[in-house]
């Protein structure tokens, strides 16, 4: 009877410490807020990101591949490699720090800005990557098929070889876009109030990392497992099209 | 119509075509044949410019078409190309296949644009796949699509890139056929290929081949029944 009670006891114990753990971290003082915030930044920053890499990726990809087929864009094929070598040649959180310290050192700028513009910047190299390897997946023959056709590079491409690229870009994008989701931690280090810094914060208040580090953690899974849920469904609804 | 002037290919070190001349004028059909490796595809190739050449020229109506101030594009509307691995667009339908030139160089509206490709459709009696991918279709059935791909545009020449070589025997009759007649309506055509009996049959010049020179050319009658060349009888003995 009397161990019946003590295990009673224990997990009235149990239980109750845990409500104050998560009241003390999540509820006291609206420390949730801190977690709403850093849910808005993450997603603000990864959304405006994806775009400006897309953008990016997409220009570079199409810059280095008309070089390649029709030797134009000398130049810009040059700058183009030069700004891929030297995104994937360095630490993604040094690029943030050089842009946050040296290139808008001077200027007070929304940090969130900041972050978009780097992730954004250092996404672009990876995806015009992908890209590449996309539109070179493609047989030869469509691209002459369109050219004998008299349709010329930019048509090709948009009408003929792009289309059918994106079915093997598509996995490879949905990948970097989940790193890309989850590398927006990073942001912490410059202070950007993002999800991994939300919880530290309220961490550093209250010395309990239990509850803010598994929530975030759980918030990012569900985030990365929609993403991904997403684009199979995108992958799936183009492989019905043809073939 | 077209006039190639000692026109040259090298692929690295490998010099593919050594000085080529040959003349097309409007309504012939030259045929050029030789064995695999002799430049025959290359030289087609190099006619509508998919293949940059190293030195001479190609003349289309008066303009050279490697020339800056010519619009390679503009050119390439007028000379149909049919390929041996047919290179049809495979995200595409028949009859988006068909049109996309035609509506996206803004040649035709999209109506006026469906309605030739169904007329090409039925002279090539392939109606029923209009709606289809080119992966429900048969080789021949590609490649007769191809065929109507490039005769969407209305082309002053057609060449023809092996059309019959990637084809199971069975269907080369089909693409054949069609071939012939295009020539019989008059087509100005330029065909590499193995075809003997389109050929005998449609050719009014036969350009032979070999190792990057035209070694003889000649009416059929010539080639087939008065081989000059020791290269030619021996290439002629292992076709027929």
């Amino acid at each position: 009877m009397e161990v019946l009670f003590n295990i009673w006891g224990a997990i009235v114990n149990f239980f109750q410490n845990t409500w104050d753990s998560f009241y003390q971290t999540i509820i006291y003082d609206n420390r949730y807020i801190y977690i709403l915030e850093g849910l808005f930044n993450t997603l603000i920053i990864a959304l405006f990101a994806v775009i400006i890499g897309i953008v990016i990726g997409v220009l570079v990809a199409l810059i280095r591949n008309n070089y390649d087929r029709n030797n134009k864009f000398k130049l810009l094929n040059k700058i183009a490699c030069l700004y891929v070598n030297i995104i994937r040649g360095t630490p993604q959180i040094l690029q943030l720090m050089i842009i946050y310290y040296i290139i808008f050192g001077t200027v007070d700028i929304n940090i969130v800005f900041v972050g978009i513009l780097a992730f954004g910047i250092n996404s672009g190299a990876y995806v015009s990557e992908i890209i590449r390897a996309g539109i070179e997946s493609i047989d030869n023959g469509q691209l002459e098929a369109g050219y004998s056709l008299g349709l010329n590079y930019s048509k090709v491409m948009r009408y003929i070889i792009l289309p059918q690229a994106i079915k093997n870009i598509l996995p490879a994008l949905g990948n970097e876009f989940i790193t890309l989701l989850k590398d927006t931690s990073v942001g912490a280090y410059i202070g950007i109030v993002e999800l991994t810094k939300a919880s530290d914060i309220i961490a550093s208040r209250t010395y309990d990392y239990f509850f803010p580090l598994i929530i975030v953690a759980i918030i990012y899974l569900i985030l990365t497992i929609g993403l991904s849920k997403l684009i199979s469904m995108m992958e799936r609804k183009l492989s019905n099209d043809y073939s | 119509m077209i006039t190639v002037k000692n026109l040259k290919k090298k692929f690295g070190n490998k010099i593919v075509l050594k000085g080529i001349n040959l003349n097309v004028e409007k309504g012939e059909r030259v045929v050029i044949i030789g064995p695999s490796g002799c430049g025959k595809s290359t030289l087609l190739r190099c006619i509508n410019g998919i293949e940059k050449l190293t030195s001479g020229k190609v003349i289309f109506e008066g303009k050279d078409i490697n020339s800056k101030n010519v619009d390679i594009n503009k050119i390439r509307e007028k000379m149909g190309m049919v390929f041996q691995q047919f290179n049809l667009f495979p995200h595409l339908t028949i009859t988006e296949n068909i049109i996309l030139a035609p509506v996206k160089l803004k040649i035709m509206t999209k109506e006026d644009a469906v309605k030739k490709a169904v007329e090409l459709l039925e002279l090539i009696d392939l109606k029923d796949k209009k709606d289809m991918y080119p992966s429900q279709l048969s080789g021949g059935q590609k490649q007769r699509i191809a065929i109507a791909r490039a005769l969407i545009m209305n082309p002053e020449v057609m060449l023809f890139d092996e059309p019959t070589s990637a084809l199971d025997p069975e269907m080369v009759d089909e693409v054949s056929n069609l071939m012939k007649d295009l020539a019989k309506n008059g087509m100005t055509m330029i065909v590499v290929t193995h075809e003997m009996s389109f050929v005998k049959e449609c050719a009014s010049r036969v350009i032979f081949m070999e190792d990057g020179n035209i070694v003889e050319e000649g009416t059929p009658k010539d080639i087939f029944e008065n081989p000059k060349s020791d290269r030619l009888k021996e290439f002629l003995s292992k076709v027929k």
